[in-house]
């Protein structure tokens, strides 16, 4: 069974009185264990994409299956324990908990967790908190890091529940290349070591070198490999806009 | 859980300026509340002691006997048999004193006079009196002999006489006729709120004379308990135990006896009826003033609540605004609603709690700053509103406790809108979208 299976997708959103179709007719797996890209132009739909499979928001049509869930028919309550339990997220304005310091912002998950045990935890944190290179930062609060040093913290949050899939957009678009380098291989070095999968959304042609799996999204339709993106009109032509 | 108070109590304490705001204002009104509660805890002590030592015990067993319906005196036939009775009542019973009721009459001195309520005790028995009153001038002791008075500072100084003057005394019989006796000065004691000024002690038996009444009788009982709180239970109690040993009552009713006595001489009865009131009964009007006053202690804070509760709503539903992305990420990582609706009760619930205390311990020591420097009052008609002639002001640890939860908890119930405002923040909101 794939992690995750999007079957006819289509997400509207209502802008005034027309609609803009942010995704339409989108088909795609992604097989357990994948280092994979969503690559596209600003407002091509690549965060709306992973909305619907981190279980943040709803298909409009189609089939949104997460880990064998279809999540159109779980209740909220149901859909945030299966973030907590299978989904790790990583944000491109990292959304650390300003007054917690890394250490408690990696364990914070956990918290949430309740069945994980106080020495367990502790050995996930630290060891979490060694792979990503911040052993020596364990006491200092976001605002005193580096955006890459915060990223790293954000990895580190999203991976300590071990989490079948781990969900990114834009994690470097606030990073100097050399820094979004260094966490990109730092994620396909997690990838790599644990099988977790990963799925994450760029519009930096040079981030997308490192995937293994490189799947193109323009005006809300995925590019087959091989095929051409068709290019029909959108009935609400969005504004191209810088991300963020 | 743990966690998430931690996260609240550091975001109070990161956005400075707001909580200190915030924070300030609910500290203001928990000292309003506490140092209002406090200056009519002082009163209400004040009034306890005073009514206590000069007109009244925690109970007392007065009454009325009327020779013809319209002439009543205050007076209980044959004392040493209701006290028995009385005394049998309740294991609280601490000390029985008695005090005759003379009445209001003139007290005249070599070079003027003034209008008072004449009292008569028997100085070896009554053991209140002799604890009570601070002795500014004479002996408490000389009023064993007959012809002696004790007055109060201030009637000593309108009546321009030191111990040892002789003042006059009119006395108004039952049967009309109006008797003279003439009195040593013997002590003259610190003033004590409103009632002292209007009140002179003479012995029993002079008294007795003054008015032509019989020393077996007397004008009251008066019961003090080892528990003040018991006065209503034990009153009860010696209603039922009069009833059954054959005594008339009259219906209980929270006046001074000298406003019963007009309404009984309009009452178509003629013997002996008992009545039986706690100190609070003998206060009349005075104790639902101080009432009043915590009525309006509590009514203003509930105004100022108001204007808090509008403080919250701003505060917070700032808090939420700012914070979206990051409650935003909380849900996405897999924070339930309710917790994100907790994390905000809590932020609230800490800073009202911190605050309150503050503020209450803001009042305390005000209270014992106030107290220890004593500050005297002059006036005497703020005298007789104080009961006393020094400002007093009482903390009561159960009505501060009360108060600090009450405030804390409408904070609570205030940011409970803002918080399932926050709940309802979705977990796109971590997102940056385009557009
Ligand atoms: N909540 C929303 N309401 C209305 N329109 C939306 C909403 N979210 C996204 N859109 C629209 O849907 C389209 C896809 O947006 P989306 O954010 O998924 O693009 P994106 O590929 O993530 O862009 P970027 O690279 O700028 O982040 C855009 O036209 C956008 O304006
Ligand atoms: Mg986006």
């Amino acid at each position: 069974m794939s992690i995750v299976a999007l079957v006819g997708v289509d997400k509207d959103y209502p802008l005034g009185k027309t609609t803009v179709h942010a995704l339409r007719g989108v088909d795609l797996t992604i097989e357990r264990g994948e280092f994979s890209v969503i690559a596209g132009p600003s407002g091509s739909g690549k965060t709306t994409l992973l909305n619907l499979i981190g279980c943040v928001d709803t298909a409009t049509r189609g089939r949104v299956l997460v880990d064998g869930h279809d999540t159109a028919a779980l209740s909220e309550r149901a859909r945030t324990k299966l973030r907590l339990d299978t989904l790790g997220f990583i944000f491109q304005s990292f959304n650390l908990i300003p007054v917690l310091d890394v250490y408690q912002n990696v364990e914070f998950p956990l918290l949430l967790k309740r069945d994980v045990g106080k020495v367990e935890r502790k050995r996930r944190v630290f060891e979490l908190v060694e792979r990503v290179g911040l052993s020596g930062q364990l006491r200092q609060r976001p605002g005193e890091l580096s955006g890459g040093q915060r990223q790293r913290v954000a990895i580190a949050r999203a991976l300590v529940t071990g989490p079948k899939l781990v969900l990114a957009d834009e994690p470097t678009a606030n990073l100097d290349s050399a820094t979004g380098h260094a966490i990109l291989e730092l994620m396909r070095e997690m990838n790599a070591s644990n099988g977790t999968t990963f799925l994450f959304s760029t519009h930096d042609p040079q981030v997308m070198d490192v995937a293994q799996r490189v799947v193109r999204i323009a005006d809300g339709r995925i590019a087959q490999p091989g095929g051409g993106v068709s290019h029909a009109t959108p009935v609400a032509a969005p504004a191209p806009a810088p991300a963020g | 859980m743990g966690r998430i108070l931690l996260i609240a109590l550091r975001n109070v304490f990161t956005h400075t300026r707001r909580s200190l705001l915030l924070g300030g204002a609910i500290a203001f009104v928990t000292f309003l509340l506490v140092a209002l509660f406090a200056f009519s805890s002082g009163l209400q002590a004040n009034m306890l002691e005073s009514a206590t030592t000069l007109v009244s015990g925690h109970v007392n067993v007065g009454g009325f006997y009327k020779v013809s319906p319209a002439v009543a005196r205050p007076i209980v036939i044959d004392y040493a048999k209701v006290e028995a009775v009385v005394r049998a009542t309740s294991p609280h019973i601490r000390a029985i004193s008695r005090r005759a009721r003379g009445g209001f009459d003139r007290v005249t001195s070599p070079t003027t006079s003034l209008m008072n309520a004449i009292a008569g005790v028997d100085i070896a028995s009554d053991g209140q009196l002799r604890e009570r009153l601070e002795i500014l001038h004479g002996d408490i002791d000389a009023l064993r002999e007959p012809g002696t008075a004790l007055m109060f500072a201030r009637q000593a100084k309108d009546l321009e006489v030191g111990v040892g003057d002789v003042v006059s005394i009119t006395g108004l019989t039952s049967r009309g006729i109006r008797n003279r006796a003439d009195v040593r000065v013997a002590a003259i004691a610190k003033d004590m709120g409103g009632l002292s000024q209007i009140l002179t002690f003479i012995p029993e038996a002079t008294l007795n004379t003054l008015y032509e009444l019989r020393p077996e009788n007397t004008g009251v009982l008066m019961v003090f308990l080892d528990d003040r709180d018991l006065a209503n239970a034990v009153a009860k109690d010696i209603r039922t135990a009069l009833r059954a040993a054959g005594y008339d009552l009259m219906e209980p009713e929270a006046k001074p006896f000298w406003q019963k006595q007009q309404n009984v001489e309009r009452e178509d009865w003629t013997g002996q009826q008992l009545d039986v009131s706690t100190w609070r009964d003998e206060m009349g009007q005075l104790a639902d003033i101080v009432d009043a006053l915590d009525g309006f202690a509590i009514a203003f804070t509930f105004i100022l609540m108001l204007v808090i509760i509008i403080g919250i709503w701003n505060t917070l539903f700032m808090a939420v605004r700012e914070r979206t992305p990051e409650i935003g990420a909380l849900r996405a990582i897999g924070m339930s609603r309710m917790r994100v609706r907790f994390m905000f009760l809590a932020e609230a619930g800490t800073l009202a709690l911190l605050a309150a205390v503050s503020g209450a311990l803001l009042a305390g020591l005000l209270v014992a700053a106030l107290n220890s420097a004593g500050i005297a009052v002059d006036n005497p008609q703020l005298q007789f509103v104080l009961m006393s002639d020094t400002l007093f002001l009482h903390i009561d640890p159960a009505r501060v406790a009360i108060a600090v939860l009450v405030i804390v908890l409408f904070t609570a119930l205030a940011a409970l809108w803002p918080a399932h405002r926050a709940s309802k923040v979705q977990p796109g909101a971590a997102m940056s979208h385009a557009g």
